[in-house]
């Protein structure tokens, strides 16, 4: 490059000096030339003062799950679950299923043969205590204390109501097939509250895995 | 390089691990290459998913000589102008980067600077970053390629496959671009 060089020529250079990828000669030449000429040597200050702040531009985060999502893609939903953590915690809801489904289908057999009543009167008759606590504490409201009467009153009077609910249940619950689907119900609520539980931490879990099946 | 070289071994054996590895070393600078390009952080997201589905699904055609990096690199813009394309977005104008209504962009601040100094300095940050950021997608590119990325000018020509030149005039425009518009803003004090 020669010597005397001029500033037309000098600016695009500027960069390539910031940058390094001048040859030694003519990095040489520019650096003299911004060195003498105050247009040129201020040009290059805003330049290094450019590559300084380009060089802590801001980063835009990755999205929560985004490697969860891709291995998804790419492995598949079997072979994502892959921790140990996710793997027992998928196993045991299976087994735990599976196990409530049999355990359904033999409970009155088994309570026959363990000598025990019936197990819907276990629910209708738990229930119908329940109730008959809240009912007999709000009476001994209602007549005890006065302060509470209102108050007491309003709760017999609904317990009172509630305790209809015990004659329905007990009608409900009697045909196998309501006891069946309640149970099954609730465990499948339980199997998936588990299932989906760490997924609330961790998008791309083994519960959003379960959805995705 | 040759940690490269291992871990794409590693995940050509399927292994997990290395599966895993390979997103995390690269998932940054992948998404931020495709926000750079696309100028929206959702599309930047979706191109750096399926760039690492590509990358993942078709590493045996990947030729270990050349650097990883790169590579993905190249998937990622290619996915990015894609996505642009697709959505049709109207390409931001040179003259959207000089509104009229703007305050300074840098403002002056002390030597030393105390806590408002400080203020200052992060606040003249943000606006110069801001200014980075209204740049047109294709200049905004290449000047993370080349200052956060710390590639090449090789590189960046392979990258986005443009010749070397065009990366060259483009990254002088680009620094040309900043000048003016810190010069049209009376910028004083920081620069040097």
């Amino acid at each position: 490059m020669k010597e005397n060089l001029s500033c037309e020529s000098c600016e695009p250079e500027l960069n390539a000096l910031i940058d390094g990828t001048l040859t030694p000669a003519v990095a040489r030449v520019v650096e003299e030339h911004a060195a003498s000429c105050a247009s040129c040597g201020r040009a290059l200050e805003i330049y290094r003062f450019q590559a300084e702040r380009l060089r802590a531009m801001p980063l835009l985060s990755v999205p929560a799950g985004f490697e969860d999502r891709i291995l998804r893609q790419v492995l598949g939903a079997r072979r994502f679950l892959n921790t140990g953590w996710q793997r027992i915690g998928a196993a045991t809801g299976a087994v735990s299923f599976a196990l409530s489904v049999v355990l359904l289908a033999n409970l009155p057999r088994l309570a026959k043969a363990l000598g025990i009543p019936d197990p819907y009167v276990w629910i209708v008759s738990a229930l119908d205590h329940s109730i008959a606590t809240v009912a007999t504490g709000s009476k001994w409201l209602a007549s005890g204390i006065t302060f509470y009467v209102p108050l007491g009153r309003q709760l017999w009077l609904a317990t009172q109501a509630l305790g209809t609910l015990p004659r329905a249940a007990i009608v409900m619950l009697r045909t196998p097939g309501a006891q069946m689907a309640g149970v099954l119900l609730i465990t499948l609520g339980f199997a998936l509250f588990f299932l989906l539980k760490p997924s609330r931490r961790h998008e791309g879990s083994v519960g959003h895995v379960c959805l995705s099946l | 390089m040759s940690e490269d070289r291992d871990l794409v071994r590693r995940c050509l054996a399927r292994e997990e691990r290395a599966y895993r590895e390979l997103i995390r070393r690269y998932q940054t600078p992948v998404v931020n290459l495709a926000w750079r390009i696309t100028g929206n952080a959702e599309d930047a997201a979706e191109v750096g998913q399926e760039t690492f589905i590509r990358v993942l699904r078709s590493l045996h055609t990947y030729d270990p000589e050349r650097p990883l990096k790169t590579w993905l690199f190249k998937i990622a813009a290619n996915l990015a102008l894609d996505a642009i394309r697709r959505r049709k977005r109207r390409p931001v104008s040179i003259q959207d980067l000089f509104p009229e209504d703007e305050g300074p962009l840098l403002e002056a601040v002390e030597p030393s600077p105390g806590p408002e100094g400080q203020l200052l300095i992060q606040r003249s940050a943000e606006r110069f970053d801001e200014l980075v950021q209204e740049m047109p997608e294709h200049y905004q590119a290449i000047l993370f390629l080349r200052y956060r990325e710390d590639l090449a000018y090789e590189e960046i020509a392979e990258t986005l496959g443009i010749p070397l030149g065009t990366v060259k005039v483009r990254l002088h425009r680009a620094h040309e671009i900043l000048r003016r518009k810190l010069a049209a803003r009376g910028a004083r004090g920081t620069t040097p």
